[in-house]
């Protein structure tokens, strides 16, 4: 199913698990591939296919931002 | 850890001087002691390394009344909390030993006892009122357990070389236990590579008894339904996961009587399981780490980066490539199994560093790509599934670059790249999507294969032996879950905890101990969504978020490297092969063992001493493994019967319980102090 691309790409478990990506992997350097990967992570979440359009960079503008990334969990060893 | 072997036969008594011969070929499983109980129709054997209860735990011992014993490799690690339930149900205990715990288990639960051990084990029991043995094996296949069962004899091991103590046993290569070695990595539980001798399968228990030989199991490995996964707050796992692992980190290293140290190699899992124990004592942790002279292969860096963090007193050794050479014999009679990698070697050389610096327990990240999704097998199936969805987009095609970034030099060659890696053989419903790859390119190993040997093989496997153990839901399952239960039933017990776990740590008389395979680890790791675990292509995300605050950043976000030895590099870099080497690939010995196609062969090693080993593909490299260690493998347990290697007389045993009610008198039980 073709899903609604920015809408898809939008949702709150979406965004957190791009945030949590983004805790420990740096965007690539390749804006194009970044969007790729991160188009591998929507799908594989959501199981909706994007577009060619959705997988581009401006799509994932400000997807480096990590808003709501999961901290570190709190029992010392 | 432990060796055992036994023999139970309901026609004769089992002859003392085959158990002699078995405890003397898995001396090096057991250094510090050996013993044996017999009655008229079985026979338990056992060499023994003392780590838990050193003055009372010898073995075989037994129950309050002696109708239950027990020859025993591994450890319950929840065994003190096993044993005060166990007092409450009003078992007497006679030793400190997890050992015991076994047997009033067995008492108390029946075959329900093994779902309740935390631990890593091969064990044999034998019921003296029920005139049964009952043979089980821990849930991943940590600890091996072989046996070869004719009528009214089953004789088993922990090693096959024990098995073939028993005159009785033919010792000949099974064709489809090669087929399978030559296409997934190693043959499939309960397959082995000779005809007769099995192995029982990670996860059960068998029994024997005159009725004969029955197996069942006590614990499988399961996923949730996609989507119903009962953890879905990727937080909240991380701090699931976190306290799961210190706990079985925790008791790994203290449930011991002599020291515990830890493997180094330079990535997360190691560092985690070392930064997890260093938190756990006040002495200077012992680490060790292998490097390379090469510096392809090398990650001392990291390993060095690591170690200064934690404050270890850190040891490395350095391996080059005569130095796999010199002992690829000895690897290969410990592994008894063709192997497709030179990787086991310079394992065998760390044990024997950590051996001879007096320890002989080590901690290791062990499991952790298995359990966890770190393996580039599982980012290929997804690139693979994510190009599928629109193979004609240009986009997507470029996804491999995500893997291989050497494309990223070429960019001009991924949608071409693309087409070939992805579209081979893909069927997007295929269960075994991630790992088709892997078995296709490995099955180019049958065209060096001789004309009788190609035969008999005919077709070959093809992943349909795999696959008929899947459960039937499995369809239900994350993509993930599927690629991890193939890798968690296939090369994980027959090549990575075998080959390059078990035997090489207890080729020289060291117990590994790996938290990432802890029953509550599993578990729990199997509970949930594929994506906390790889998230698009980042590999072990949760274990990363779990603990990043322990572990440097320069390791926890370093590309995998995957673990790899020079391989045909290691043989003939002189550029002529050294004399066993010539030996056991000599014309005249490819056509005794009868496997390959001398010409094949020859042009093969030709290739190889002509480039000094250097520069051979992957393919090639596999090939030349695969020909030395199958040729090994038919020298030392084909040809000959599998006896040590090292010449050394054997010592007499220093735990006898004799019950035989004729023959020779000795009817009782000795223990001899060393």
């Amino acid at each position: 199913m073709v899903a609604p691309g920015a809408a898809a790409l939008r949702s709150p478990r979406v965004q957190q698990a791009i945030a949590s990506y983004f805790a420990i992997r740096g965007p690539h350097p390749d804006p194009d591939l970044n969007a790729i990967a991160l188009a591998i992570l929507v799908e594989d979440l959501t199981g909706d296919r994007l577009t060619d359009d959705d997988i581009d960079a401006s799509s994932f503008e400000g997807g480096s931002a990590t808003p709501g990334a999961p901290a570190a969990a709190p029992r010392d060893v | 850890m432990c060796g055992i072997c036994g023999v139970v036969d309901y026609s004769v008594t089992p002859e003392l001087e085959t158990a002699e011969r078995m405890m003397d070929r898995l001396r090096h499983r057991g250094p510090d002691g050996r013993g044996y109980f017999r009655d008229d129709q079985a026979l338990l054997g056992h060499t023994r390394l003392a780590i838990i209860d050193q003055a009372g735990g010898a073995q075989p011992l037994c129950n309050e009344d002696g109708t239950v014993w027990i020859s025993f490799n591994g450890e319950v690690f929840n065994y003190l909390e096993l044993a005060r339930e166990l007092q409450a149900h009003g078992h007497v205990f006679r030793t400190a030993s997890d050992t015991e715990v076994i047997v009033h288990a067995w008492e108390q639960w029946g075959t329900d006892c093994f779902s309740r051990f935390n631990g890593q084990w091969a064990l044999a029991l034998w019921d003296r009122r029920r005139r049964r043995l009952v043979l089980s094996r821990d849930r991943l296949g940590v600890r091996p357990l072989y046996f070869c069962c004719r009528a009214d004899r089953l004789t088993f091991g922990s090693e096959v070389k024990a098995v073939f103590a028993d005159p009785g046993v033919s010792r000949e290569f099974d064709v489809t236990g090669l087929d399978q070695t030559f296409t997934y990595w190693s043959p499939v539980a309960p397959r082995t590579v000779f005809t007769g001798v099995q192995q029982l399968e990670p996860g059960h228990y068998a029994v024997f008894d005159q009725s004969g030989l029955r197996r069942a199991p006590y614990w499988t490995i399961d996923f949730p339904v996609r989507g119903q996964e009962p953890v879905q707050d990727m937080a909240a796992s991380a701090s699931e996961l976190r306290d799961r692992l210190i706990e079985a980190t925790r008791l790994r290293f203290q449930r011991s009587d002599v020291p515990v140290g830890a493997y180094l190699s330079g990535g997360v899992d190691s560092s985690v399981t070392a930064g997890i124990i260093a938190r756990f004592t006040d002495a200077p942790l012992h680490t060790f780490s292998l490097r390379f002279s090469d510096a392809e292969f090398d990650e001392g860096g990291f390993q060095s980066q690591m170690a200064a963090r934690l404050g270890t007193e850190h040891r490395d050794i350095v391996v080059a490539p005569h130095d796999i050479t010199d002992v690829f014999p000895d690897v290969i009679w410990h592994a008894e199994t063709p192997i497709l990698r030179a990787a086991p070697a310079p394992l065998f050389l760390l044990s024997r560093l950590v051996r001879e610096n007096g320890y002989k327990v080590v901690v290791t990240g062990e499991g952790a790509d298995e359990v966890l999704a770190g393996y580039d097998i599982f980012r290929e199936a997804r690139v693979r599934q994510f190009w599928a969805r629109d193979p004609g987009s240009t986009k997507r095609a470029r996804a491999a670059e995500l893997l291989y970034p050497w494309m990223v030099r070429s960019p001009g060659q991924a949608p071409a790249f693309a087409r070939d890696f992805f579209g081979r053989n893909l069927d997007p419903s295929d269960p075994a999507l991630s790992h088709r790859p892997r078995w296709d390119s490995t099955a180019v190993l049958r065209g060096m294969l001789s004309a009788q040997t190609r035969a008999q093989v005919g077709a070959g496997v093809d992943g349909s032996d795999v696959l008929a153990s899947l459960p039937p839901h499995a369809g239900s399952w994350d993509a993930l879950s599927r690629g991890q239960w193939l890798e968690m039933t296939t090369l994980l017990p027959g090549y990575i905890l075998a080959s390059q776990g078990d035997r090489m740590l207890m080729a020289n008389s060291v117990e590994g101990r790996f938290p990432f395979l802890d029953r509550d680890v599993v578990d729990f790791a199997a509970s949930v969504p594929g994506w906390h675990k790889l998230l698009g292509l980042e590999e072990k995300h949760l274990l990363k978020l779990a603990f990043r605050d322990l572990v440097p950043e320069a390791i926890l976000n370093r590309p995998k490297q995957p673990y790899r030895a020079p391989d045909a590099l290691s043989f003939f870099s002189s550029g002529t092969p050294v004399g066993w080497l010539e030996h056991v690939t000599s014309p005249a010995s490819i056509a005794a063992a009868g496997v390959f196609d001398p010409r094949q062969v020859a042009g093969l090693f030709a290739k190889c001493s002509r480039r000094s080993g250097a520069g051979m593909s992957n393919t090639d490299n596999m090939r030349v493994l695969a020909v030395i260690s199958t040729q090994l493998v038919h020298e030392f347990f084909v040809r000959q019967d599998g006896s040590s290697r090292d010449g050394r007389a054997a010592s007499p045993p220093t735990t006898v319980h004799d019950f035989r009610t004729e023959g020779e008198a000795s009817h009782g039980s000795r223990q001899f102090v060393q």
